[in-house]
């Protein structure tokens, strides 16, 4: 027979028994939940961690930042790459333009940019969207970018579409970590180390400009262009957003785009707006060129225009 | 305030704020067993979700459906209306302070409580929705780099986070007095509460801008969308304080007067018309108009091109903030008619300002493209998980504040 | 370089294999009467190898002036003239001379967008 006492101290020991194997219950769920943390952590450079802002790095850091980055590229795809920095050039200010009238959407131009950028392979990630339009109009809405047929193909014309270097990034405006900048030369570039992958620049761009990377990429070492830059086409890691950067580790060097070297018929044209000389400034003054979303006063540096 | 010391505070130990904080440990450690099988169930539904996040944070977050068109999704539509859960929790404060009604004051610690938690899940929302929640440091002012004031982000961050302190200090400040059995000093806590109600305003607004100055997603591009936010922001605050009202009085010994869920009901009433008027004016204004940019409008309600699956969602959520705003206005408030209009607001707004004001953005893209957001698995563990963290921390804080207020209990409250 | 198709080498058995699709042009429009793999311009003028493209200029004087000006025909090289040169295609790399018009081509693949809910357009 049991007293009122001996039931309360059994019921002081089942309740204290009770809430150690809940404890412990909950904390080898809670070790189990997070291990896939733990893993992803091991992963993580405490280097890369700490790594300041592009703008703030000095010279010794940033080819410390190059050089590691060039030996997981490496390790993680066992590739060669080497990668630089490259600087706007003072006097340059790049511009686009797009001949409508003979574009045939073939999408080399969206090829190339997958092959010289070093976009993930499963997805065939490219820059540049090639959109088969209903001639007559500018109505995206009766667009495709997934047409799969001979091109061009009667009754339409073709418009590719890339991030447009806006002179007034809404970008920019939003990144709250001043991850995506626009540089001297006109060029909206990322600093791909230290964008926090929240994607709002994603959200608000006009012009389905920017991509995130919702997994880590994946090129087979062979076909990795190791001829890299740190703005441009380093490959990227998994959890930032990247975009079209005028190929600035080409154009820098007075190169011509991978897109518009790629594309047969000529409808790209690029160069320099404040050389009067520049065949760019040749077609603003004789082409009569567009932009697209004008009213939106992002005032893109990639202009469109049709030959009649 | 009562300078009487509740029974259940009173108990041995130092009565400075280690006691304190030792003290409410004990109380939200000790309860009967359906208040253990609540918060063990919490605790392992946030597991789930902290596994699930753990998994996309090593993986990518392409395990979720959101893609390069639908890039916000679950996580954020939770976020905005987690923000208008936070801001709506203080309409309880302004008939407490503005109007005296003395009442009012045991339910201001709910308001608190319910703006802590959103809060909370708000932040958490966002913490699993970057790509690179490693980098976050990145975002602190003075550390990493702050592009204030242009980014509304960067406001964002800044009303949160001192929304957080405002309500964690007041909260704490009147549970700490109580427990001294001391007076509050109003100086310490009264200015803290008018700023709330002023800053209550202020993170709905922001988070509000945060999609209307996007000029490319003319779904978002629009003046009354901050007015819409604050609109239902005020209806779902009153809505979960009248629910949690409800339970508590059905699970302890707390008890409070009708005058304060009487004084919520009437702010609902008006709240929940204003809400609608402001749907309507939106709704009116995309479909006379049409054209292009009426189309995501069109996806929202009607669908477009065959894809339509939020078109249920939306009009059941239209159905549902009717159905509230019929009950409160023209029936007779019963107890149960008032709990399933309460219910009803609460997930008519959740439907409305996360999945049917978030998707609708992007659908069709800025491109002009159609791709359908369909949450996957993975997105609604880590949002249940974010909800089971939430509730868990209103569990506590419910608990705390009917400790705070209920007398002579002794150690035997049934919460 | 980018291009499209090849030019067609000149031999006695191509002419029977020649599709003739350019306007009302004939062959001694551009082939001169007496040695047929020389080309001349409209007023006889006989046009050495580099040449050739003036001959296209001739009537197709827009073209002839956008790519002059680099805004037909595919290049590559250097947009700043100061570091390096650009190399243009030919007319002829895309255009066959007989029959100019571009005949539609099997465009590369699209891009891969997942988790579309149903076909469109």
């Amino acid at each position: 027979m049991s007293t009122d006492a001996t039931k309360t101290t059994r019921r002081k020991h089942l309740k204290v028994l009770g809430g150690a194997a809940g404890a412990s219950l909950g904390a080898a769920g809670f070790l189990r939940a997070v291990a896939p943390l733990v893993e992803w952590a091991d992963d993580l450079d405490m280097d890369a961690f700490l790594q300041n802002h592009y703008r703030e790095l000095d010279e010794d850091s940033l080819r410390e930042v190059l050089a590691r980055h060039e030996q997981s590229a490496k390790d993680e795809y066992g590739a060669d790459v080497s990668i630089r920095d490259v600087r706007p050039e003072a006097g340059v200010s790049f511009g686009y333009a797009l001949n409508l009238s003979i574009c045939i959407g073939c999408r080399r131009c969206a090829d190339a940019c997958h092959k010289e950028n070093n976009h993930d392979r499963a997805t065939n990630q490219s820059y540049i969207r090639v959109f088969e339009m209903e001639a007559g109009a500018i109505d995206f809405s009766q667009g495709t970018a997934s047409y799969d047929h001979a091109v061009p193909a009667p009754g339409k014309f073709y418009m590719p579409v890339q991030c447009q270097q806006c002179d007034n990034p809404p970008c920019v405006k939003v990144c709250p970590v001043e991850a995506t900048w626009k540089e001297d030369d006109g060029i909206v570039v990322v600093d791909y180390d230290w964008c926090i992958g929240c994607r709002y620049c994603e959200a608000a761009c006009p012009y389905h400009a920017r991509r995130f990377n919702w997994t880590k990429p994946e090129i087979p070492a062979d076909e990795v262009n190791g001829d890299q830059a740190y703005l441009s086409n380093r490959i990227r890691p998994q959890g930032v957003v990247e975009k079209c950067t005028f190929c600035l580790h080409r154009t820098r060097e007075g190169r011509l785009p991978a897109c518009l070297e790629a594309c047969p018929t000529g409808a790209r044209v690029f160069g320099n707006l404040l050389d009067p000389d520049s065949q760019l400034r040749w077609i603003i003054e004789n082409k009569r060129v567009f932009v697209l979303k004008e009213e939106l006063g992002t005032q893109p540096k990639f202009f469109y225009f049709f030959d009649e | 305030m009562d300078a009487s010391k509740s029974a259940l505070w009173q108990a041995p130990g130092k009565q400075n704020y280690w006691g304190f904080l030792a003290r409410c440990v004990v109380v939200a450690t000790r309860g009967n067993m359906r208040y253990y099988a609540w918060m063990s169930l919490l605790f392992a539904v946030g597991l789930v979700g902290l596994h699930g996040f753990a998994v996309q944070t090593r993986d990518g977050m392409g395990l979720t459906a959101m893609n390069d068109h639908v890039s916000w999704g679950m996580y954020i539509a939770n976020l905005t209306y987690m923000v208008g859960l936070a801001a709506g929790g203080v309409m309880m404060v302004i008939p407490a302070y503005l109007y005296r009604d003395h009442e009012m004051h045991k339910v201001v610690l709910a308001g608190e409580v319910l703006a802590t938690a959103s809060i909370v899940m708000a932040l958490a929302f966002v913490a699993v929705d970057i790509g690179r929640p490693d980098r976050f440091w990145h975002i602190i002012p003075g550390i990493g780099r702050f592009n204030w004031p242009m980014s509304m982000l960067t406001w964002d961050v800044i009303v949160l986070t001192v929304y957080l302190g405002l309500n964690l200090h007041i909260c704490g400040y009147l549970m700490y007095t109580r427990f001294l059995g001391v007076q509050p000093s109003r100086r310490l806590y009264v200015p803290a509460v008018f700023v709330s109600i002023v800053w209550a305003i202020s993170i709905h607004t922001v988070t509000a801008f945060l999609y209307s100055g996007l000029g490319g997603r003319p779904f978002w591009n629009t003046a009354i969308l901050a007015p819409r936010f604050l609109a239902s922001a005020f209806v779902t605050g009153p809505a979960v304080i009248v629910l949690t009202l409800r339970v508590v009085q059905a699970v302890t010994d707390f008890r409070v007067s009708d005058k304060p869920v009487r004084t919520l009901l009437n702010i609902m009433r008006v709240t929940v018309l204003l809400n609608l008027f402001l749907l309507m004016s939106e709704v009116f204004t995309a479909f006379y108009t049409g054209g292009a940019h009426a189309v995501a409008a069109q996806y929202l309600y009607f669908g477009t091109h065959g894809y339509n699956a939020l078109v249920p969602w939306a009009w059941t959520s239209v159905a549902l903030n009717v159905a509230a705003a019929a009950i409160l206005i023209f029936s007779r408030p019963n107890r149960r008619r008032v709990l399933v209009a309460c219910v009803m607001a609460i997930v008519g707004v959740w439907i409305e300002k996360g999945m049917g004001l978030i998707i609708p953005g992007f659908v069709p893209s800025t491109l002009h493209e159609l791709y359908e957001y369909v949450p996957n698995l993975l997105e609604w563990k880590i949002t249940a998980g974010i909800w089971a963290l939430g509730l868990m921390i209103y569990t506590v804080g419910a608990k705390l504040s009917v400790a705070v207020y209920t007398e002579g209990q002794g150690d035997n409250d049934k919460a | 370089m980018a291009g499209l198709t090849t030019q067609e080498s000149p031999s006695h058995r191509v002419h029977e294999n020649i599709e003739l699709l350019h306007g009302q042009l004939q062959c001694l429009a551009c082939h001169d009467r007496d040695d047929r793999s020389q080309l001349h311009l409209a007023d006889g003028t006989k046009l050495a190898a580099p040449q050739t493209m003036l001959l296209c200029g001739q009537c197709h004087g827009p073209q002839k002036r956008d790519y002059d000006h680099g805004s037909h025909g595919g290049m590559t090289g250097h947009w700043d003239g100061a570091r390096g040169g650009q190399s243009r295609n030919h007319c002829v790399l895309c255009h066959n001379p007989h029959a100019p018009a571009i005949k539609p081509v099997t465009p590369m693949p699209g891009p891969v967008d997942a988790r579309r809910a149903s076909n469109e357009h």
